[in-house]
């Protein structure tokens, strides 16, 4: 049954309908918000209050053709309550710093001549990207989220997000090029070691 | 024969207009116009095939603005020279500032413009204007060897790539020409660039535009990093964001009939309550 169906049943409040809805959209809500908060820890009690507030406030949406937008909006005005109450971390290394003559920085590096050095490597990448990701300004954060893992079309965003095409497009783009930033940053910062290749391997993958 | 006319011929010989009564009586009456619709074919020849091949016939239908482009180009090379000369032979860094492509330019345009001499030469050729067209920049870039061909350059000019140092000075300008089209005036070229090349790598922008862009990826490989660059990054997103830390869902529909309807038991089989 075709989503418009669905909310214009639940509208005239059959649980049926909502018991549908949400079954379709739970895994996308869960997925944003953990694309949005890897590390936070309450994802679930969050898609609750995502679900509760569709139910509270479904019979005011005017379009049930936008439900999809008017959820991914739902659920960005809580990431954004919540990113309000919580205490933002104080980030210890700023991400943007080059950090070419920081020799401690580089010392904390794993010895990559053994070892099961990709794996390490890759952990390590893949923390840095959500370290990244998390410095990103959040309304940068959440249309690259967006865009790069929901797939959303720069006109769905903007929908979600109540704003002007040209700002989505603008935002994408500074978006995108911080956090290129930051990545060749830290390609750059990669030992040289002897053991190129598993960094060689790294290095192209990227080759930011 | 006129400029308009020539570029009838030319909408013409790319099927974009059909053969209109205008066309055919160019056709018919006038001797240069039938020329200039064969050297269309040659030349498209020329750019579908390995140049090479055709250097010849090219070197015929553009004989009329040759002497001038050689008179140029050489005198261009005598400033080369003598900077290399200066050097001992490494390029100087204000080489790759040289003006050697405004030079060349000028002289083809203001060729390109006398309609007399127009004559023998398909307007396309003529007009490297990348602001015309992607498709001139294309040509442009096939043009680097008829030139190194055609001139006996002495060999250290030939290893020099003076043609990188001019592609990138008027890469520069095209990049931002091509992507930045409708970006607000306020930002920078960078900006510019990285929006154009954004909407491009999203999908977000006409068919046409895009075929623009497809044209200049294939020649341009600074252009084309930032692309792959783009590319990557969204791979390591992907990779760095996976759902394997999502918790499970299965009992979520059940806990949020608890959080809704705290006062019914939650058997799942009771479907419609009054007031939802």
């Amino acid at each position: 049954m075709p989503d418009t169906d669905l909310v214009i049943q639940c509208q005239q409040g059959e649980r049926q309908a909502l018991e549908a809805l949400v079954k379709r959209y739970q895994k996308i809500v869960f997925a944003m918000l953990y694309q949005l908060a890897p590390d936070w820890h309450d994802i679930a009690d969050l898609a609750q209050e995502v679900f509760i507030r569709v139910y509270r406030h479904i019979s005011s949406l005017r379009n049930p053709k936008t439900f999809r937008a008017w959820l991914n909006q739902i659920t960005i005005n809580l990431f954004y309550d919540e990113l309000r109450k919580r205490p933002r971390k104080i980030p210890t290394i700023s991400l943007d710093r080059n950090m070419d003559d920081d020799d401690e920085q580089v010392k904390e590096f794993p010895d990559l001549s053994q070892g099961p050095d990709e794996i390490v490597l890759n952990q390590e990448l893949a923390a840095f990207i959500r370290k990244a990701m998390d410095e990103l300004p959040e309304q940068f954060r959440i249309v690259i989220v967006l865009r790069e893992l929901q797939g959303l079309s720069y006109e769905e965003i903007a929908e979600s997000l109540g704003c002007e095409l040209g700002t989505v497009k603008s935002r994408i783009a500074r978006a995108r090029a911080r956090l290129q930033i930051m990545l060749k940053n830290y390609v750059d910062k990669l030992p040289k070691t002897e053991n190129g290749k598993v960094i060689g391997n790294l290095r192209s993958a990227l080759s930011i | 024969m006129k400029i308009e006319q020539i570029e009838n011929l030319s909408a013409y010989f790319d099927g974009e207009i059909s053969k209109s009564a205008e066309v055919t009586r160019i056709l018919d009456s006038s001797e240069d116009a039938r020329r200039a619709l064969s050297n269309f074919k040659v030349i498209a020849a020329f750019i579908k095939q390995d140049s090479e091949k055709h250097l010849e016939q090219i070197e015929t239908t553009i004989n009329g603005f040759w002497p001038v482009l050689e008179k140029e180009i050489n005198h261009q090379e005598e400033k080369l020279n003598e900077l290399l000369k200066a050097s001992l032979g490494e390029l100087p860094t204000d080489l790759a500032e040289a003006d050697v492509w405004a030079g060349l330019n000028k002289r083809i345009e203001e060729e390109a413009v006398a309609p007399q001499k127009a004559k023998n030469c398909s307007i396309d050729v003529l007009k490297l204007d990348h602001k015309e067209s992607s498709n001139q920049f294309v040509s442009l870039r096939n043009w680097e060897s008829v030139l190194k061909n055609s001139f006996a350059l002495p060999n250290k000019l030939k290893d020099l790539d003076i043609w990188e140092s001019i592609g990138s000075k008027l890469n520069k300008e095209f990049h931002v020409e091509i992507f930045s089209e409708n970006a607000s005036a306020e930002l920078s070229d960078k900006d510019k660039f990285y929006l154009g090349l954004s909407e491009y790598f999203d999908g977000e922008v006409s068919a046409f535009k895009a075929q623009t862009i497809n044209n200049h990826l294939l020649v341009c490989a600074s252009c084309r990093g930032h692309y792959l660059s783009m590319v990557k990054l969204k791979n390591v997103l992907k990779f760095a964001v996976q759902p394997e830390s999502i918790p499970s869902q299965s009992d979520f529909w059940n806990d949020l009939q608890t959080n809704l309807f705290p006062e019914e038991k939650t058997t799942g089989d009771f479907r419609k309550v009054e007031g939802l």
